[in-house]
């Protein structure tokens, strides 16, 4: 049992310890406790003790005063510590539930095998996704204790490595993370909370209905969200969203707009034709637009097709002196409106997106207003892309054959050869063929050494790579590109992405030695700034270009403390090839640092010393 | 023949990211020339690194239970990551190694690390037995420095007085920055611990929450009690230094004396043969000693005693010291050394008097039967231990499990006779393990017992004891590490 006088006088002795035993003389606080332990000291010496010694702190002077205080605190806490009771007063007793056989429990991993994985979970510090995606590879995930942790890693800050731990990790570990999210499961409308319901839905838990039926009845519109997106897997529910598609809240209306796209039924298609012309909710025609896309609107397709028509007429209609505000609307509503046209494989849907390109009036209106409209029909074009790119590829093939042909020469209809490139390369043309097929639109620059690094270029398959990283397949590209790669840095060059791109191209096809690529680098070494030169050097080194470490070392000590900040130089500093240089090297890069005092000369020297 | 998986070279490794970094050479094809001898007591290959030469790295089992690792590379990380990924690759693909002749330079090694091992053997022999040899003691010396300490606990106790006298609430930044300045001076009278326990009091003041400042009064009795025996201990030590050392309380190493090897033998602190297991591992960052602490719970199958491990990594050589990992097979140990006091003893070896073998259910039954049946008993005994000011208040129980249920928030587990025990996790948690005993505890537990670490709330009364793991009768089931 409880004596609660102990912790009364726990309560005072921790009050007088903050305030300082200065205070104790004569506390009358303290005194009422005098009393109460005398009396308890009439069975138990120690509370007599207590007693007495409360006493003489309250008659005591200042300077003894901590001693004593000290002397009790120790006596009390003595006590206290023999007096807990192991379980809590008056509570409700229930058996345990257990979820898990606990034969079946794994938890083998070891301490140095989990850590790296559960502080990636819990901290904020850099590289923790790599250490999840390695440890999911190392199946650490099988062992029991990191469940906890993977649940709390769902109110993480950092987007992709919650979506790794949501996507990837979770699904995979299955119905036994449930107990974990029920437990910490709240209803809010935190992201962390949304995250969490999503869990449990995708993982099959029996109650979710119930769950959705509280969340549906509260004020939550992420959380209703996401239930919308569980409802939606069942077309029983058709006619909840259907409702929900008038909500007064927009989040839950977007939703229930993707929702009715992925049931699908005709009554389903009928809200979302008949949501795309009510004018009431013009705010939502893009979540509208964006639901219709993903569907191949089996039902209502004509009239679907016939609102974008009606869009692209509209816009035609005018002229070039209609007023500005007009005009852009008109293009930007048709631009929403095409999108519509996505995933529809319907043979009108082909003609007219090729029609839109070389309509006259569509093309000679934007040309007559084109500082006004051409920001906006160049994304009309890249629409039109993505609508093809939802569709058959040979069929879009055709289309952009016969488009190259008739296309008109303008800078928004650019963006289609791009896209006929790809095309040609995704469907396997050969190098000779696309070269005789585009190497004219290259000599506009329509398409550049981008397109063709592409083309033979095999990427790491993870999202973030070093460009060294990448393998070059030089066979994969026609020789007769090279002159036009080489045309790429004659006369005065402004160094850009393209050049880079060019230069990886070369050196892939030209062979060693070769005297042309050679000279090149040295002219480039010497013409460029140091945050373009290191990876000129670095070819220059791969290649064993005579005279190399030379050249390089007559660039670098051009370089002068006045030019930049030190960091301007930090490219050509932190290149890996200053490993191979010769160690006599050290001392001339020593000397420029004793001459121009730059740093860099001295830590070239270090890298060089140290390789 | 060299065996080799994930947990073991894991282990071998300085910390995990020096693992991770092995594994990741391997996944980037850096490494070549891979080699084993024919008696496949050796591995050793090249592995590329940034400069114009690969380093030489090799692993080297001729003596199992103590590989020993080389590489040119100049990492002071030991094992380095290249001998760490030399390992991994030989565990992924062991037939990617072709055989081949030990190079002469490192059968040179070896032959020079034969030596070395003799020497060190017959160093040991000749402690023992120096050991057996009373100690001589300058007495001079040993009173200067107990004079020191004495002049150290006298400003210790003015610091503690002032404390006290002015209230925890004077100290503000400014009284706390000066507070600082005189626990930083206690450092000159060799009293590390007890500057220790101040720098402690520190921090729990800053961990203070909603006025409620029990833990910081409860470490301000335990810095009073430490400088009342501290004192006590020391003047009598003063008349007579060349008495031996107190060993039934921990009050040497409380005050800051770091115990040498051969002091414990001398005190016959050590047991011959002993064989471990780990039940628990934990690691923590002690602010206060500014290091890491890697801690293993341990007990002993002979004795049933449990004993700690702790690894101390001080902040500033953290790198350079092996963190420890837990072990899941039974440590057979030539000798195991005891430090003096505590409820759990601290306990040490040396790498190369150590095997391994797999655990078996024979030495689960047996951790079984060491488990308390009498909770109130046990508890009793407890109670009567931590009410010692200057004792570790959250001791390491093992209980067997006769019936379990949710009473109100937490488990609670009762014996045969009716006597309860509620599990509630330590406060400050952020993962819970009694959440997760929750989860796996069957309805009926007998045959299942539990290692805990007891806490006794001061404050709110409440005598608990966070769990920390499960012994079946087929495997132990750890929530913690």
């Amino acid at each position: 049992m409880r004596l609660q006088p102990l912790y009364d006088l726990q309560q005072e002795i921790n009050r007088l310890f903050v305030a300082g035993s200065k205070f104790a003389k004569g506390d009358p606080r303290l005194l009422k406790h005098v009393a109460v332990f005398n009396k308890l000291g009439e069975k138990v010496p120690v509370f007599k003790k207590l007693a007495t010694d409360l006493e003489e702190l309250t008659n005591t002077d200042i300077q003894h005063s901590a001693e004593k205080l000290s002397a009790i605190s120790i006596l009390l806490y003595s006590i206290l510590y023999t007096q807990g009771e192991t379980t809590e007063e008056e509570a409700e007793e229930c058996s345990v539930e257990p979820k898990f056989d606990i034969q079946y429990i794994d938890t083998d991993k070891t301490y140095l095998q989990l850590k790296p994985v559960l502080e990636a979970l819990t901290e904020s510090k850099s590289g923790r996704l790599e250490v999840l995606q390695d440890a999911y590879r190392q199946d650490v995930f099988k062992d029991f204790r990191t469940f906890q942790y993977l649940d709390l890693a769902l109110g993480d800050k950092y987007g992709e490595l919650v979506n790794y731990v949501s996507e990837t990790i979770i699904p995979n570990i299955g119905k036994p993370m449930l107990p974990f999210l029920l437990k910490s499961f709240v209803y809010d409308d935190r992201p962390e909370s949304v995250r969490r319901l999503r869990a449990i839905g995708n993982l099959g838990y029996e109650n979710i209905g119930e769950m959705c039926d509280k969340i549906l009845s509260e004020s939550l519109p992420n959380m209703q969200a996401e239930v919308i997106r569980l409802l939606s897997d069942n077309v029983d529910n058709e006619a909840l969203i259907i409702k929900l598609a008038d909500d007064k809240n927009k989040t839950v209306r977007e939703a229930a707009y993707q929702a009715l796209a992925k049931i699908g039924s005709e009554n389903c298609l009928e809200k979302l034709k008949t949501a795309l012309t009510n004018s009431k909710r013009k705010s939502d025609l893009q979540a509208i637009v964006q639901a219709i896309s993903s569907t191949k609107m089996p039902f209502f397709f004509k009239e679907v097709f016939n609102e974008v028509k009606l869009a692209f007429e509209d816009f035609i209609s005018l002229d070039k002196t209609t007023d500005d505000k007009k005009i852009t609307a008109a293009l930007d509503k048709f631009n929403t409106e095409l999108q519509l046209l996505e995933n529809k494989d319907y043979p009108e849907v082909y003609t007219f997106l090729a029609e839109i390109l070389t309509n006259k009036e569509y093309n000679a209106l934007i040309k007559a207003k084109k500082s006004l409209l051409d920001y906006i029909a160049n994304n009309t074009t890249h629409t039109i892309i993505s609508c093809f790119n939802t569709l058959d590829p040979q069929k879009v093939l055709d289309v952009y054959i016969s488009l190259a042909k008739k296309m008109p020469d303008t800078d928004w209809t650019y963006s289609v050869w791009r896209a006929y490139f790809s095309a040609c390369v995704d469907a396997s043309y050969t190098k000779e063929k696309i070269y005789d097929t585009f190497s004219e639109v290259y000599q506009k620059g329509i398409i550049n050494p981008l397109h063709l690094y592409d083309t033979c270029a095999e990427k790491p398959e993870s999202d973030y790579y070093s460009i060294y990283e990448v393998v070059i397949r030089p066979e994969k590209l026609d020789k007769r590109w090279i002159d036009w790669l080489y045309k790429i840095f004659e006369g005065k060059i402004k160094w850009n992405h393209t050049n880079d791109y060019a230069l990886i191209l070369l050196n892939a096809i030209e062979p060693r030695g070769s005297k042309r690529f050679e000279n090149l680098l040295i002219l480039l070494s010497k013409s460029l700034d140091p945050r373009d030169v290191a990876y000129i050097f670095r070819i220059m080194v791969k290649r064993e270009i005579p005279d190399s470490f030379e050249l390089i070392y007559s660039v670098v000590s051009q370089y002068k403390k006045s030019t930049a900040a030190s960091y301007y130089f930090y490219p050509v500093v932190e290149g890996e090839y200053w490993s191979k240089f010769p160690k006599e090297y050290v001392p001339k890069f020593r000397e420029l640092y004793d001459k121009q005092k730059l740093d860099i000369f001295n830590e070239i020297a270090d890298k060089i010393e140290n390789q | 023949m060299i065996e080799l998986n994930s947990s073991r070279i894991e282990g071998y490794a300085p910390n995990a990211d020096a693992a991770k970094n092995g594994r990741a050479l391997v996944s980037k094809n850096k490494f070549a020339n891979l080699k084993i001898d024919i008696d496949q007591t050796l591995i050793w290959g090249e592995c590329a690194g940034s400069g114009k030469n690969p380093y030489y790295c090799s692993a080297d089992f001729i003596e199992e239970s103590n590989p020993v690792f080389r590489c040119n590379c100049p990492s002071r990380q030991f094992p380095c990551k290249h001998s760490l990924g030399l390992m991994f690759a030989y565990q992924q693909n062991a037939g990617g190694f072709t055989t081949d002749e030990i190079p002469q330079d490192i059968a040179d090694k070896r032959v020079k690390q034969e030596k070395k091992q003799e020497k060190k053997a017959q160093e040991k022999e000749s402690l023992k037995e120096k050991s057996e040899k009373p100690k001589k003691i300058n007495k001079a010396a040993a009173i200067k420095k107990i004079d020191a300490q004495l002049s150290g606990i006298e400003i210790a106790s003015k610091i503690l007085n002032n404390i006290v006298q002015n209230g925890l609430s004077a100290i503000d930044a400014k009284e706390n920055r000066n507070l600082k300045g005189q626990i930083k001076e206690l450092g000159n009278y060799y009293i590390g611990g007890i500057q220790t326990a101040f720098n402690n009091l520190l921090l729990e003041m800053e961990d203070v929450d909603g006025e409620e400042y029990t833990t910081v009064i409860d470490q301000i009795n335990y810095i009073t009690a430490l400088l009342k025996k501290a004192t006590e201990y020391l003047s009598q030590r003063k008349e007579d230094p060349e008495a031996a050392p107190e060993i039934a309380s921990a009050i040497e190493e409380q005050i800051g004396y770091i115990w040498k090897l051969t002091e414990l033998i001398q005190l016959g602190l050590w047991e011959e043969n002993a064989e471990l297991v780990q039940l628990s591992f934990n690691s923590y960052d002690n602010e206060a000693r500014r290091e890491f602490v890697d801690e293993g719970a341990w007990i002993n199958l002979k004795t049933g005693k449990l004993y700690k491990t702790q690894n101390y990594r001080p902040y500033k050589a953290v790198k350079y010291i092996k963190e420890d990992n837990s072990v899941t097979d039974v440590l057979q140990l030539k000798e195991l050394y005891i430090y003096p006091g505590g409820i759990n003893p601290r306990v040490r070896w040396e790498a190369e008097a150590r095997t391994e073998r797999k655990i078996t259910t024979d030495d689960l039954v047996k951790i079984q039967s060491y488990a308390a049946a009498d909770y109130a008993e046990l508890l009793k005994s407890v109670k009567n231990i931590i009410k010692n000011p200057l004792i570790d208040k959250n001791p390491l129980i093992l209980i067997a499990l006769h019936k379990v249920y949710i009473y109100g928030e937490h488990v609670v587990a009762e014996d045969n006779k009716g006597n309860k025990l509620t599990l509630a996790d330590m406060p400050g948690k952020i993962i819970s393990p009694e959440n997760c005993l929750k989860l796996i505890l069957p309805e009926n537990p007998q045959g299942i017992c539990l290692l805990a670490m007891v806490n006794n709330d001061v404050q709110t009364g409440l005598l608990s004891a966070e769990p920390m793991s499960l012994i079946t009768p087929e495997k132990i089931v750890k929530l913690l590490y």
